[in-house]
This record gives structure tokens, sequence and C-alpha cells, in this order.
């Protein structure tokens, strides 16, 4: 993995919530890079590990109940893992800026926008008021936030949910940061939204020369959006790739159920969508299987009794699949793996 | 925001009127003749007869409210059955020492309480919480007197610091004014804190979950910056009404320590109207606490449209 060019560097990041019989493992060596200017996506079901291994690189978790190991987070040449507190307040909202699901509750209700966006240049920048309200009204002129002067003094109930949103992006921006961290920015807004807003974080990432880790759960987002993708289940990486590549061939049982659930365009339904039976299992421990067979079509009994290591299938496509060969096979005349080819 | 203002203030017009209602009852429904209690204990049946003329007791009861409301509303509460003093004049006398004390007292707590309860809630579940809300409920359940004497006792006995009792007048410099409630007021302040650093606790510990909080975390500021501009600024509104019902608990206190401290404030001259049984002046210092508390009321619904822009229609 060379460094000049990778922005973000995780290399078997592990997090355990509390200890003992309630113990909880969120995470499981977990490694993931993030090269300069690509989006990133991680993929997966809700409580499967991709925000909190986006809080725990960020030192946002409790100390208290949240435990973590690494051997190594890296952005650019600076170590994360063995930051303090102190130097991490110093890299969040200024190196990495981070936009979070539901923008109706992200801001502060009782400051304005412009308060909230100018502390951050304050804080990292130690400018006067003045220059910040500068950099803030800059900034809501860049999303594209109609009237952006009078907006300033606007308090977050007045704004519709998705100027919200161009506010949370605004104020995560406004340091410039190399990379930005997008946790389902899009969940909680309108479908026509949900486009103007993705469309925002492309282009912001193309003048700001910028990278983006967005979290999601729809892989519609990740097909149009980014440039590789990270599928996680149960606190575990299981496939990743450049996003053309793990389309066109999908690799893992959990890849293949994600993609039958989704209606593809320009077909007549046939029927109800599939759905993956059972929910993601909580784990006192990391399974000492794949963590996905108990829900897999494909599983065999190797799939049982151990943890499949990365298979790499060329042009940086990995997966953790011991049947990846019978899951592309299946899904060879999937509608949207053929719209990929 | 000046039509909310409008409207709170007319809201407070009801109020003030029932609160009249009950202080012109109050000498209606004690047992007895008005014109015996009013009269006092030693009066001969000429003087009764005299004062039932006077005070129009002998018309219907509708008739005297209104002439007693209107005397009101002119400031003419009566005169006193002891001194014979207007009631108006005996209370305006009195003022002033209970302003001071009140006020020091409402400084003093919400710098200490609000504060207090706010770090309490940052650092939950730890010793610094669980010593400073023991101290609270401490604070709530001893007697504000037994506090006190303990005060005098340290302070102003053993160490010297601050007199024993009395209060110096604002006229005579601020300095002695201070110096003379100090004792009093963190006697007051310590009942007052509890409810206070309490409410606030719980506020913010709930403020502190809400998801904006997490964006001040990704937005790198410091753990001050976090608690107080952000948590702390968006529960006002909880905070803010504690106080002022808290003004209420605090109206108890003031008459209390000023009997123990020998303040001669509003609340001195209640006790001395109540062992009295002076009841023009008792009608008289409870319409001023009412209407002091109908104020307060007034400022803390005023005060929501500042601290929450959501309120400001």
């Amino acid at each position: 993995m060379r460094t000049s060019d990778t922005v973000l560097t995780v290399s078997n990041l592990s997090l355990t919530f509390g200890r003992g019989k309630t113990a909880l493992q969120a995470l499981d060596n977990v490694s993931l890079s993030v090269k300069q200017g690509e989006i990133l996506s991680l993929v997966g079901e809700s409580g499967c590990g991709k925000s909190a291994a986006m809080m725990a690189i960020l030192g946002l978790l409790p100390k208290r109940v949240a435990h973590i190991s690494a051997s190594d987070i890296r952005l650019g040449d600076m170590d994360l893992a063995g930051a303090s507190q102190r130097a991490l307040r110093k890299i969040r909202g200024n190196r990495i800026g981070m936009i979070f699901q539901d923008p109706m509750t992200s801001l502060n209700p009782v400051h304005t926008v412009g308060f909230q966006i100018g502390e951050v240049v304050r804080r990292h920048r130690g400018v006067s008021w003045k220059q910040a309200r500068q950099q803030a009204l800059r900034m809501l002129d860049l999303v594209r936030i109609p009237d952006p002067a009078r907006r300033l003094a606007s308090y977050p109930h007045e704004l519709s949910g998705g100027m919200r949103q161009r506010v949370m992006i605004a104020m995560a921006l406004v340091c410039e940061p190399e990379l930005l961290i997008a946790d389902e920015p899009t969940t909680a807004l309108d479908v026509t939204v949900q486009a103007q807003i993705m469309a925002l974080i492309d282009e912001l990432r193309t003048d700001l020369g910028m990278s983006v880790v967005l979290i999601t759960h729809d892989l519609g987002v990740v097909a149009a959006a980014a440039d590789r993708v990270a599928v996680m289940y149960a606190g575990r990486i299981v496939e990743d790739g450049p996003v053309e590549a793990v389309f066109r061939r999908p690799s893992h049982g959990y890849t293949a159920g994600l993609m039958r659930s989704l209606p593809s365009d320009g077909q007549v339904h046939q029927g109800r969508l599939q759905e993956i039976p059972g929910s993601v299992p909580r784990l006192a421990r990391a399974a000492d299987h794949c963590a996905f067979a108990p829900r897999c079509a494909f599983a065999g009994s190797r799939c049982r009794r151990e943890v499949p290591q990365p298979s790499d299938l060329g042009s940086g496509h990995s997966t953790r699949c011991f049947e990846h060969a019978s899951v592309f096979a299946e899904l060879a005349e999937n509608s949207i793996v053929r719209a990929w080819r | 925001m000046i039509r909310y203002a409008a409207a709170r203030i007319l809201a407070g017009i009801p109020t003030l009127l029932l609160v009249s209602v009950f202080i012109f009852s109050l000498a209606h429904i004690t047992p007895g003749d008005p014109a015996i209690l009013l009269a006092g204990d030693n009066a001969t049946p000429s003087q009764v007869a005299e004062i039932r003329t006077r005070l129009h007791l002998d018309l219907p009861l509708v008739q005297q409210f209104g002439l007693w409301l209107g005397d009101a509303l002119r400031l003419d509460l009566g005169k006193s059955i002891y001194s014979g003093k207007p009631v108006t004049q005996l209370i305006a006398q009195r003022v002033e020492p209970t302003l001071v004390l009140s006020f020091v007292t409402l400084v003093l707590t919400v710098l200490v309480a609000v504060p207090l309860g706010a770090v309490s809630a940052w650092k939950a579940n730890s010793i610094i919480d669980r010593i400073s809300m023991g101290i609270a409920v401490a604070g709530f359940s001893i007697p504000v007197f037994v506090i006190a004497y303990l005060l005098v006792y340290f302070f102003a006995v053993k160490l010297r610091l601050f007199p024993v009792q009395g209060y110096k007048w604002l006229a005579d410099g601020w300095m002695a004014t201070l110096n003379s409630v100090t004792l009093p007021a963190i006697a007051l302040a310590f009942v007052f804190s509890a409810l206070i650093a309490r409410v606030t606790r719980a506020s913010v510990l709930e403020a502190l979950g809400e998801n904006y909080i997490r964006t001040a975390h990704a937005k790198g500021l410091g753990a001050p910056r976090i608690l107080f501009v952000h948590a702390l600024r968006s529960v006002g509104v909880p905070v803010i009404t504690v106080i002022g019902i808290g003004f209420a608990t605090l109206i108890g206190g003031v008459v209390v320590t000023e009997s123990v401290f020998n303040i001669p404030g509003i609340g001195r001259l209640t006790v001395d109207a109540v062992t009295r049984r002076d009841y023009p002046v008792i009608q008289g210092v409870i319409l001023f606490f009412s209407v002091a508390l109908i104020f307060i009321n007034l400022l803390v619904d005023l005060s929501y449209a500042y601290i929450d822009p959501r309120i400001r229609g």
C-alpha cells in the first residue's frame, strides 16, 4: 500500500463494547484504505459496524465502554491510532469532516447556522468572528444555499431537510478537510433531494480534491457515486474492490443477497423483491466461521467451520467467501450484474 | 415576539385577579367577625363598630371587594392595626433588604448550581457527580435555619469573617450591604441550588445524548464548549423554568432567613404581622409576594423566547 496517494489507512481495526458477559464485538480486524480523491463506500445492514468503524477512527466512541485495537490507523502520514484526544480534536472538523444521517437533529436548534459553521473555523483557524462569518458565507454559497447572507442568521428549524444537510456539508467542509466521512447522508431525505445531495458531494470532492468515505446501506447509491466499495457484515469486511468489479462479479454470499434485494431499472418486477432471511447477528466474540453462513444460500460445511481469509480476484477485488465461484455462477444472469457488463 | 410578550403579559391579569379575590377573602373566611379580627385583641365594641363602618364591612361582599380592589390599585392597602402606618409604606420600607437578599441568592445559585449540574452530567456516575449530587440532596433536606445557624457559628462566630446578624442599607455603601447579606444568601442558596443543580444535571444529561452533540464532537470542539455552549445552552428553557419555580420556595426561605439573621425585610414584616394578627399587613405582604411571583413568571416566559428561537413566533 503506497502512502503517498493514500489519505486514510486502517489496518486490523478491532472494536469491542463492554467487557465480560455483556461484551459485544463490533469490529473484527477491519482493514481499508482510501486513496486521494476517491469515494469509498462502506455498505452493510444496520449494526454491521460501518458507522462504528468511522467513529472509532475519529475517537468519537466513549472510552469507558469502547475498546479499540488496531495495528495502524493513519491519516496521510499522521498516526491516529496512538493519537491523544487532544490531537484527535485538532483533526476532527479540520482534516476530517463528518456528516450524519439525520440533518433534522444533527444541528443545534438554539444556534444560528452562521454560528455553527463559524465556530468550526474559529476553532481550527483561530480567526476572528468576522473572518469566520466570511468563510461560513463562502461555504453556504458553495453548497448552493440560496440567499446565503440571510441564511447565516437562520436557525435550523427554519430550513428544510435538504437545506439542513447542505448546512451540515458546509460545516464539515469549511476547513477544507482531506477526508469527508458521510454517514448515510441521504437516508433521511426525499428521493429527489437525495440525488441533489449526492451530486453536490461528488462535485465538491472534485473541486476541493478531497476523499470521501460514504457509509450507506443502499447499493443504488454505491453504484451511482462510489469508486470503490467495501461490503461489511457482522464487523468484518467480507468483500471489497472497485465498484465496477464488485458489481460485475459479486463474489460473496452476502453481496449476492444485497444485489438480489435491489429492484432493477427498466424491468417489471415479477412478484416480491428477494430478502435475505434472518438478521445481523450480535456477537460477543468474533465468529470462528463465516458469520453470514447461517443466512447464506451458498454455505457449505466449510463455511460453518472456518473463517474465510481474503482471496484475491484480481484488479484490487477481494472476497472472504469459500463459495465465491458458485455465488458468481448463480448471479451471472442477475439483471444488475448484466447491466454492468 | 411583541405579540408573544403581549400575550404573556395579558395572561398575568386573570392570575392577579384570582389572587386578589383570595387575599380579600382572607379576612372573611377566617372564623369570626372581620371587624373584630381587624380591630385586634383589646378593642371595645364601639371601636369595632367604627371599624365596621370605616372599612365598609356593612356593605354587600361584592361591593366591598370592588372598593378594596380600587384601593389596592391605587396602592392603598389600608393601615396596620399595630402601628397605624399605611401598609404600602411599611412594605416600601422593607423592600430593599429582601430584594438585595433574593438577588444575591439568585446570582450565587445560578453561578454555582448550573455549572455544578452541567459538570455532574458530563461526568455522570463519577465521584464528582456523586459528591455534588450528595451535597445537593443534603442542601434540599436540611432546613434552612439549621444551615443558617451552622454558617453563623463557623463564619461569623469562629472565623469572624461576616457579621452575625443585621443588615447594612445600600445607602451606606454597597460593600457593607454585600457583606451583611453574604451568610443569609449562602444559607438560602443551599436550598435553592439543590433543585436547580438536579434539574440542570438531568436536562444536560439528556442533551448530551442528542445528535447535535455528536456533531459538536465531530467538529473537534473542546469539552467546555460542547458542555456549556451546546448542551447547556439548549436546555435553557427547563433550567430557567425551575429557577422561576424555585423562587416560590425561596420566599418561604426568605421569611425564615430574615428572622434568623434579623434582617428588616418583607419576611420579617410577615412574621411580625402574623404573630400580631395584623391582617391588613398580612394581606399586603401576600399581595406583594404574589405580584413578585407573577412578575418573575412573566420574566421566565419572556426569556423562553430569547433562549429558544423556536418559541419566537
